[in-house]
């Protein structure tokens, strides 16, 4: 295939498109790990599980309801999961204790959407028509449907919203008091436990965004959530795990390289892979500084 | 307590009964049942020596079984190779997979080792679905009747169901003595470096090494799991292998206590308790058991394992053996090396911690660096010892460039420091520490270790030795059995000066080692280190204590403030506190 100045644009806008999902997901995770230290293993199945539940209560007709019951459960499901399963053990210090119970959560939560969905994959509602919307042609063939500028346009929006309330808002800043020395941060007042409950109930919302405006393009699958929670992760990782701002950013750049590797090269199996492996890569060569062992 | 002979006892009986078992157990089922158990405890073998010894929290375990698991179906329906060569590849794959594995999260802190492998996991598992002409996507890779012809034997063996099951009981029995084999010095090691990881590497452990060691024979266990595995279902199944049947092994490691076999069986048992419990909840049980099972583990975790799981659950490795009559001080290397430093240079962000700094430490001589809080005085030390890179200048040991050398090369070549802190040990004793800082001596590894080769059981003697005779030099002999955690605080400096002796110390950094003493003990530590220097080592003393520094060093170099006018400045050492310490600088 011959790789014209218009299908690149294509490439790179689509992969800016599911970029920016990833990128909600992955500043969901960072903001989590630089408040507590934890890493949100669950958070994947948490966003799976919220989009099932809302499809389950609200019908697949009704894309408001399924938002809106979906947003609920995963603020609910994130702060709850925090409070009732790792705050426990990571108040001891038992980093393995939080680790599994982290992962358990994770087994718990997709073997039961396994279970309980056996089809492999489920119908999910629109916001809108969008392929009754003009797609603007781009020349050799290629093309940039509606649907992708309005994943690409609500991704940047939400990305700009969560960055306000993060930086510009009193629940912003009691965060970032917390993120700096939560000791300090409760001695001045500051309820640490609401403000990381609220910071998992921020990540749920914000990983929720990201599943409402990629799924209706495809379909809901048991695993939806969880490879979306996985790209997002290595999303984090890439970027050195140092601000949700950087990490919505290496979202975008884990979105793009993903098209380019689907598209131009013609290897569709390697899209899930892929960004795995060289995550591993990276690790070994290039170790983000927050991640690795201190020595003295 | 069990003896060792007991212990011996108790595993042979229980191998009999397990390779008598196929005589009572006659359905095939029950025998493919009973060789996935014992796969799955060899499985989970493999996670003790990750995480319960060494404290890596590894979620690959499934992948590597996986990757076992598969890599022995295609070597036999793809290349038609038999069953033994295929099991080798398959060994041979999770193997290579888990050292990239471990050389990725040896460097990581514990939540990273376990995201790290998590995402390798979901690789393995994700892979399975990707690449369907290699895997046989969701239907799997059956595999051909397994057959195996001996040629000197002139006879051909079928891989029966019995034959698979004793197959199984081997690798458990030569899991288990391994474990055995490796009890007193890998586990020993790993531990140190899993309680205090700084400062095993202060001490001269090749932390990375051993932490990439341990993962790489988890790896290599999970794969000869995964191969066996394969073969007794007949056919390398999507659904069994990959990230679920990691989170399954780690949480039943946890749930049974991470650190020996009998945790890995007794998870395993709580498996097996909970498991069936699906079959009663749903009518598809092969579709509910993983929640259920997820469910119960989730619970076992949050209502009892986080009581269970708690660093200090990690029982100690065996207890030391009591040291033998003090071997003589000769076992110590007492050659003092010099060390000498020319315009060291660091400078961290806005601060130029070091500027131009340069030392002249003569071979068996006493040399003290004085000078204000933030002077730079430990960032020499790290500088020295190769912790801290600089931004420029030159550091010579007996006249050879070691600028460049790794700290781990540094600790080889003879060149210790010591913390500004105690160690953290939990559960360790003084001996076992001390034993631990021979590291730096020893020359064989985990393959020799295992094979109890001649070399490796001298060195082990030989080691016992040299931290015995530490001990003694330290003034700790009495102490040799006493936690780490209970030593109080003079003790615990004195513990790392001897974990330094054992590695063959020839020139000692130490950093503030009279910090929060009191004059019994700051006496004690004055005589020690003036029994060390008369005797030849070279000493590199950073203190505050001028009464110390006074009785003990030849040289003294001062580091200036932020406000000096030279960085730094050398001299003889006084007979009494003067000029050289008193503002402004002469």
């Amino acid at each position: 295939m011959v790789v014209t100045a218009g299908l690149l644009l294509q490439v790179v806008v689509t992969g800016l498109a599911t970029g920016a999902a990833y990128g909600l997901v992955a500043a969901g995770f960072v903001l989590v790990f630089r408040l507590t230290g934890i890493l949100h293993f669950a958070h994947g199945d948490v966003l799976g599980a919220s989009l099932f539940i809302g499809l389950l209560v609200a019908g697949s007709g009704n894309y408001p309801g399924v938002a809106a019951i979906a947003f609920v459960v995963a603020a609910a499901g994130s702060a709850l999961l925090y409070l009732v399963v790792l705050r426990p053990a990571f108040r001891r210090r038992a980093e393995l204790g939080w680790i599994g119970g982290a992962v358990a959560a994770a087994f718990a939560i997709d073997a039961t959407l396994v279970a309980a969905f056996p089809r492999a994959a489920y119908v999910f509602p629109d916001l809108a028509a969008f392929d009754r919307f003009r797609t603007w042609q781009l020349g050799g063939g290629a093309s940039l449907p509606a649907r992708t500028v309005f994943v690409l346009g609500a991704g940047l929006a939400v990305a700009g919203l969560a960055d306000l309330l993060l930086t510009r808002s009193r629940f912003g800043l009691g965060l970032r008091a917390v993120a700096d020395d939560p000791t300090a941060a409760a001695l001045s007042g500051i309820r640490v436990d609401r403000v990381v409950a609220g910071a998992f109930a921020v990540a749920g919302v914000l990983a929720v965004v990201a599943g409402l405006v990629v799924v209706p393009a495809t379909t809901l699958a048991p695993h939806t959530g969880l490879l979306l929670g996985l790209k997002g992760i290595v999303a984090a990782l890439l970027a050195g795990l140092v601000s949700p701002r950087r990490a919505f950013v290496a979202g975008l750049v884990v979105g793009v390289f993903e098209g380019v590797v689907v598209v131009t090269l013609h290897l569709p199996a390697w899209r899930d892979v892929a960004p795995l492996l060289a995550v591993v890569v990276f690790l070994a060569v290039r170790p983000p500084a927050l991640a690795r062992e201190a020595v003295e | 307590m069990t003896t060792g002979r007991g212990r011996a006892g108790l595993v042979g009986a229980g191998a009999i009964v397990a390779l008598a078992l196929p005589l009572v157990v006659r359905s095939s089922t029950g025998r493919a049942d009973a060789a996935n158990a014992v796969l799955l405890f060899v499985a989970a073998a493999g996670l003790v020596v990750a995480v319960g010894w060494a404290g890596m929290p590894s979620l690959g375990q499934g992948g590597f079984v996986g990757l076992g698991a598969y890599g022995t179906a295609i070597a036999q329906t793809r290349y038609h190779l038999d069953p033994l060569a295929a099991t080798a590849l398959g060994v041979l794959v999770a193997s290579v997979a888990g050292a990239v594995m471990g050389v990725a999260v040896a460097r990581l802190r514990a939540p990273f080792v376990a995201l790290g492998t998590w995402l390798g996991a979901w690789a393995v598992g994700l892979a399975v679905d990707a690449f369907p002409a290699v895997t046989g996507g969701a239907r799997g890779l059956v595999l051909p009747p397994g057959r195996i012809h001996i040629r000197s034997l002139g006879t051909t063996v079928h891989l029966t169901g019995v034959v698979l099951y004793e197959a199984a009981v081997l690798l458990a029995l030569v899991t288990i003595a391994a474990v055995a084999a490796w009890r007193r010095r890998v586990s020993l090691v790993l531990a140190v470096q899993r309680e205090d990881a700084p400062g095993a590497a202060a001490a001269g452990v090749d932390v990375a090494r051993w932490r990439a060691g341990a993962l790489t024979v988890s790896a290599v266990l999970a794969g000869a799991a995964g191969a066996l595995l394969a073969l007794v279902a007949g056919v390398a199944d999507p659904t069994a292998y990959g990230p679920l049947l990691s989170v399954k092994l780690f949480l039943i490691v946890l749930v049974g206590g991470a650190d020996r076999l009998l945790g890995a069986a007794l998870g395993l048992a709580v498996l097996a308790v909970i498991s069936p419990l699906a079959h009663a909840v749903g009518s598809d049980a092969r579709a509910v058991e993983p929640a259920v099972t997820g469910a119960l583990l989730l619970a076992v975790v949050m209502f009892g394992g986080v009581r269970w799981v708690r660093p200090t659950l990690f029982a100690p490795p065996p207890a030391a053996p009591p040291p033998a009559a003090p071997p003589p001080a000769a076992l110590l290397a007492w050659d003092g090396a010099a060390l000498d430093a020319r315009e060291l240079r660091v400078r961290f962000g806005g601060v130029q911690a070091l500027d131009g700094v340069s030392l002249d430490v003569a071979a068996g001589s006493c040399h003290a660096i004085v000078g204000p809080n933030g002077s730079g005085k430990t960032t020499l030390l790290r500088v020295l010892a190769g912790v801290v890179a600089p931004d420029g200048g030159v550091v010579r040991l007996d006249g050879t460039d070691i600028t460049h050398a790794p700290a781990v090369e540094r600790r080889r070549l003879g060149l210790a420091r010591t913390l500004q802190r105690p160690l953290r040990a939990t559960g360790l004793t003084a001996f076992d520490v001390v034993l631990a800082g021979a590291e730096p001596r020893r020359r064989t590894g985990w393959w020799r270790a295992l094979a109890r080769t001649p070399q490796a059981r001298r060195e082990q003697g030989e080691a016992e030795g040299r931290a015995t005779a530490a001990l003694e030099l330290a003034g700790l002999a009495e102490r040799f059995d006493v936690p780490v955690e209970r030593l109080h605080g003079a003790e615990q400096r004195l513990l790392q000066i001897a974990q330094a002796l054992a590695g063959g110390a020839r020139i000692l950094l130490l950093d503030e080692p009279s910090a929060g003493m009191g004059d019994a003990e700051g006496a004690t530590l004055r005589r020690i280190l003036g029994t060390l220097r008369d005797n030849g080592l070279t000493v590199v003393l950073v203190e505050h204590d001028v009464g110390l520094v006074a009785a003990l060093a030849d040289r003294v170099t001062e580091l200036g403030g932020a406000y000096a006018a030279r960085p730094y400045a050398s001299g003889p050492c006084p007979p009494e506190p003067s000029s050289l310490w008193s503002r402004p600088s002469p």
